[in-house]
C-alpha cells in the first residue's frame, strides 16, 4: 500500500511541471487632430499689383504673382473619414478681378499626402464662398520645413470683367479651414 | 527509514509543485485615455513614447525549484500592428527565490519570449515583481480609436 501511495505521488510530481498564465490589458486612445498653418508665417501679407499699361490701347498687366507661402497641416481621423482644406476670402475683392490660387503638388517627407490622399483639387479661384483646394485628407502630416515640406501657394490676379475694373487699393484676408467631409 | 525519507521528498516535491502559479497582484490594466504629449504645431507627427510607471504591474510567482516566466502579446482587431509594445522587469520584487534575467525592454510579439526566471522557489512565492511597459509607433496616420491588447505571462518550471 505504501508503494501505491508513493507511486501515486511520484506520478503526480512528474506530471506537475505545470504552466499557468496571467494577463494584463493595455489600452491607448488615439485622439482626432486637425491643425493647419501657413509658412513662413501664420499671417504673411501678400501684395499683388495690377500694372498700368505704358501705351494707350494696351490692357493692364496682371503678371504679378506671389509664391512665398506654404501650407502645412496635421490630421488624424477615424477610419473611413476624411477632411478637406477650404479657402475663402474675407472682404471685398476689386470688381472685375479674380484672385487665383495655384497650389503645387506636395513636396516633403510627410506621410499620408501622396497616392490619392491629400490631393490638390482643380479649383483655382478664391471667393467669398469656401472652396475645397485640398481634399481626401485622412491621417497625415506634411512636415514643417519652409520650402521643403508642404504645399506651395501661388497667388495671382486675373481679369474677369475688364469693364468693371476700377483703380484703388483693396485689402482682403484669405482664410484656410480644415473641415470634415 | 529510507522509504519514509523518500516518501517525504516525493510528497514535498509533489505538494510544492502543485503550487506553481503566476498572478497579477496589482496593475492588471494600463490605460492611456489621453496621450501624455500632444501635437502643438501643424505639420508634425507624434514624437514621444508612452511609458508606464516602473511598477505598473506587480507579478507574483509561486513555484518549486526552477521556473521561468515568458511573455507574449495577444492581439486582435482592436490593436494596430504599428503600435509596438515593450515590457521590462524593473526590479526583483520580494521573496526567497533567486531571480535571473535582465531588465532590458523586450519587444513583444505573438510568440512567447523568455522574460525572467528564478531558482529555488521551494514553494515560496516571488512577490511584487515590478513590470514596466512602453508603447512606440504613435502616429496621426493611425485611425482615431481606442486600441486594446492583452499581455500574457506564462510560468513554467519544475
Amino acid at each position: 500500500m505504501k508503494y501505491v501511495i508513493l507511486i501515486f505521488l511520484f506520478m503526480k510530481c512528474l506530471s506537475s511541471p505545470g504552466q499557468t498564465t496571467a494577463n494584463t490589458s493595455l489600452s491607448i486612445s488615439m485622439p482626432p487632430v486637425a491643425l493647419i498653418d501657413l509658412l513662413p508665417t501664420g499671417a504673411g501679407n501678400v501684395s499683388l499689383a495690377v500694372t498700368a499699361p505704358t501705351e494707350a490701347g494696351n490692357m493692364i498687366g496682371t503678371s504679378n504673382s506671389n509664391s512665398a507661402d506654404w501650407l502645412i497641416f496635421t490630421s488624424a481621423v477615424t477610419s473611413g473619414s476624411s477632411r478637406s482644406i477650404k479657402g475663402d476670402v474675407i472682404g471685398i475683392l476689386p470688381a472685375g478681378i479674380r484672385l487665383r490660387l495655384d497650389i503645387s503638388p506636395y513636396v516633403g517627407s510627410g506621410v499620408g499626402v501622396t497616392g490619392g490622399n491629400s490631393y490638390v483639387t482643380g479649383n483655382l479661384y478664391l471667393t467669398g464662398t469656401a472652396t475645397s483646394f485640398i481634399d481626401n485628407i485622412t491621417g497625415a502630416y506634411t512636415g514643417t520645413g519652409y520650402g521643403t515640406s508642404g504645399f506651395k501657394l501661388k497667388y495671382s490676379l486675373e481679369i474677369q470683367t475688364y469693364a468693371n475694373i476700377r483703380s484703388g487699393t483693396y485689402n482682403v484676408t484669405v482664410r484656410y479651414t480644415m473641415v470634415d467631409n | 527509514m529510507k522509504r519514509y525519507i523518500l516518501f517525504c521528498i516525493v510528497f514535498l516535491m509533489s505538494s510544492v509543485a502543485f503550487a506553481q502559479t503566476i498572478s497579477i497582484t496589482s496593475g492588471a490594466t494600463w490605460s492611456i485615455p489621453t496621450l501624455t504629449s500632444t501635437i502643438t504645431s501643424a505639420g508634425k507627427n507624434y514624437e514621444h513614447i508612452e511609458t508606464s510607471g516602473p511598477s505598473q504591474t506587480l507579478i507574483k510567482v509561486n513555484s518549486a525549484l526552477v521556473w521561468s516566466v515568458s511573455v507574449q502579446q495577444i492581439t486582435g482587431s482592436s490593436w494596430h500592428s504599428n503600435l509596438v509594445v515593450s515590457v521590462r522587469r524593473t526590479g526583483d520584487g520580494t521573496g526567497g527565490a533567486i531571480m535571473l534575467g535582465t531588465s532590458n525592454y523586450i519587444i513583444l510579439t505573438a510568440t512567447n519570449q523568455a522574460f525572467f526566471s528564478g531558482l529555488l522557489g521551494l514553494g515560496f512565492s516571488r512577490d511584487n515583481v515590478p513590470i514596466q511597459y512602453k508603447i512606440e509607433g504613435l502616429s496621426v496616420t493611425l485611425p482615431v480609436k481606442t486600441y486594446t491588447t492583452t499581455i500574457q505571462y506564462t510560468v513554467t518550471g519544475l
